[in-house]
């Protein structure tokens, strides 16, 4: 049965599809931990990696991963990001070639909806919301058709995992308000039942912190919010987030992947919510009914 | 008393420490791991008087790092540990870690599994450290200590030491490596070069890293050319 995991990576993200015809990666996270889990669970083949942009907490783990000669990757996607320090993205170059060397990779540094239908490798439909490839085109730097400043978090990779013609996981990976705002005018429909929050829950850029949650909530509509956070974090979520989101969505459930002394004082406030602190990774079934989460702690 | 489980051929624990007090206080520890302190007071002229005495009288040991200021022994502590180690013996580390001991370290860093901070030598951490060189002679490792193949990015080089980066552990923070690290076949290594190296980058402190088996980093071709952007 297709299953995803949202990993627990210490703050950055990465998630692993498992489909009936292939692995999709979707960010790497920072150091060893995608590694470690993609050992453990005996996988040593991945169809494709999708890089949804240039940081740290999100390629570091890809580039381990490439050098690693210990998984095979077949097809890696990452939007360029010119803005983007050159030894980093000179790094990744390195262990790309490196990697082709070995195993031929397909390398295509462009993550546009021009790729959907293209991703799926099973039942789970695999959809790049954004960024257009009008804003992709422009990149970093540059300026959007209203005149504001795009930077690389503004043209994230945001991606939606749907099943069965249902919206199940979205990932807007460090999407900020001026690229919610383009995906919202290009995209009517961003639902889904479980949101990976942007940027860790942190400020999103320059904007607001709660407008931008109350946007990004509107639009989602989500049951279940994740936060991939590292542990002891005082920071994230934010505290702004964590009530933006209260009071626009009836009944969420919101989990922490680390440590949060901010959800874990807010779950001491307020009794009856639902939320879990320091869970680890995440995952679920696809074809489970109704949808439901399991998670790490469960286990303790 | 920990309850952490040794074989039954894991008894006698040899202390090697040029400080007496030291010594006494790691055997007292040793008792308390339900284990048999085996001290060695007299000076140990060569690593090869060292071997030859613990191949005799014990079955693990505990070392300190600096062992040549009262004449004790001719070696360093972690010089030791990593030839031992060679030898599938266990062993622990015991250091201040002070910023000198750390790139005095470095270079035996792969062969030592566990290295304790003085003062930090608590029953269970005997044990625990005993059974995790046992499972890494048998190529079973913790997370923290698990090789992986990754890149080094060259930032800077001066006589005595190189600086450098590890992307995939951390892309902001520079760490630096003792010159004879590198193997010298490599060649000159020059700031902006690229290395492969195994690292065990499940480590989250700087002090804990391992460097082994360096390979230059071939220069991208093809198309991957083009992405090079410095």
């Amino acid at each position: 049965m297709p299953t995803l995991y949202v990993l627990d990576v210490r703050h950055g993200n990465s998630a692993v599809l498992i489909d009936d015809s292939g692995i999709i990666v979707i960010d790497a996270g920072p150091g060893s931990d995608l590694l470690d889990f993609l050992q453990e669970n005996g996988i040593t083949q991945i169809d494709i990696l999708i890089l949804s942009h240039a940081d740290q907490d999100h390629i570091g783990g890809a580039m381990g991963l490439l050098s690693s000669k210990e998984v095979e990757i077949k097809n890696v996607y990452l939007n360029t990001d010119s803005k983007k320090g050159s030894a980093v993205w000179d790094d990744l170059a390195y262990t790309l070639w490196d990697h082709h060397k070995h195993s031929q990779v397909h390398f295509e540094p462009c993550i546009t909806p021009h790729l959907n239908r293209k991703l799926d490798r099973g039942r789970v439909v695999i959809e790049v919301l954004g960024p257009s490839a009008y804003l992709a085109t422009k990149g970093p730097g540059s300026t959007d058709r209203k005149g504001r400043k795009l930077t690389s978090n503004s043209i994230s990779a945001v991606l939606r995992l749907s099943y069965e013609n249902n919206p199940v996981v979205i990932f807007p990976s460090d999407i900020d308000d001026i690229g919610l705002d383009n995906l919202l005018e290009e995209h009517v429909d961003i639902k889904a039942w479980l949101a990976v929050f942007p940027h860790h829950g942190g400020n999103p850029g320059g904007g607001n912190v709660a407008i931008f949650t109350t946007k990004f909530c509107e639009a989602v509509k989500p049951s279940v919010i994740v936060f991939s956070i590292g542990h002891n974090q005082s920071d994230f979520p934010n505290i702004a987030v964590i009530k933006a989101i209260e009071s626009t969505l009836a009944g969420v459930r919101m989990y922490t992947t680390g440590s949060s002394g901010v959800l874990l004082s807010h779950i001491g406030d307020n009794k009856d919510c639902l939320h879990k602190d320091c869970v680890g990774s995440i995952w679920l079934h696809f074809d489970k009914e109704p949808l439901e989460i399991i998670y790490e702690g469960m286990k303790s | 008393m920990s309850t952490t489980m040794l074989p039954d051929n894991i008894q006698r624990v040899a202390v090697i420490d040029d400080d007496k007090q030291a010594r006494d206080a790691m055997a007292e520890s040793i008792v308390d791991a339900d284990l048999q302190p085996v001290i060695q007071q007299e000076r140990l002229n060569s690593l090869a008087d060292l071997i030859s005495k613990l191949k005799i009288g014990a079955d693990a040991a505990i070392c300190d790092h600096r062992l040549r200021p009262r004449n004790y022994a001719s070696f360093q502590g972690a010089e030791a540990v990593a030839e031992l180690y060679r030898m599938h013996f266990p062993v622990l580390l015991i250091t201040a870690w002070s910023t000198e001991d750390i790139d005095n370290i470095r270079p035996y860093r792969r062969e030592i599994p566990v290295m304790i901070r003085s003062g930090g030598l608590e029953p269970r951490i005997i044990r625990e450290g005993i059974v995790q060189c046992l499972n890494e002679f048998e190529n079973t490792y913790v997370k923290e200590r698990q090789p992986r193949r990754v890149l080094l990015r060259i930032e800077d080089v001066d006589p005595s030491f190189i600086y450098i980066i590890i992307p995939s552990w951390d892309s902001n923070t520079g760490l630096r490596l003792p010159r004879s690290i590198i193997p010298t076949h490599l060649g000159d290594i020059k700031p902006g070069m690229r290395l492969f190296s195994e690292v065990n980058i499940g480590a989250s402190k700087n002090e804990d890293l391992y460097f082994d088996r360096f390979e230059i980093a071939e220069e991208p071709g093809n198309s991957y050319a083009d992405l090079i952007r410095s």
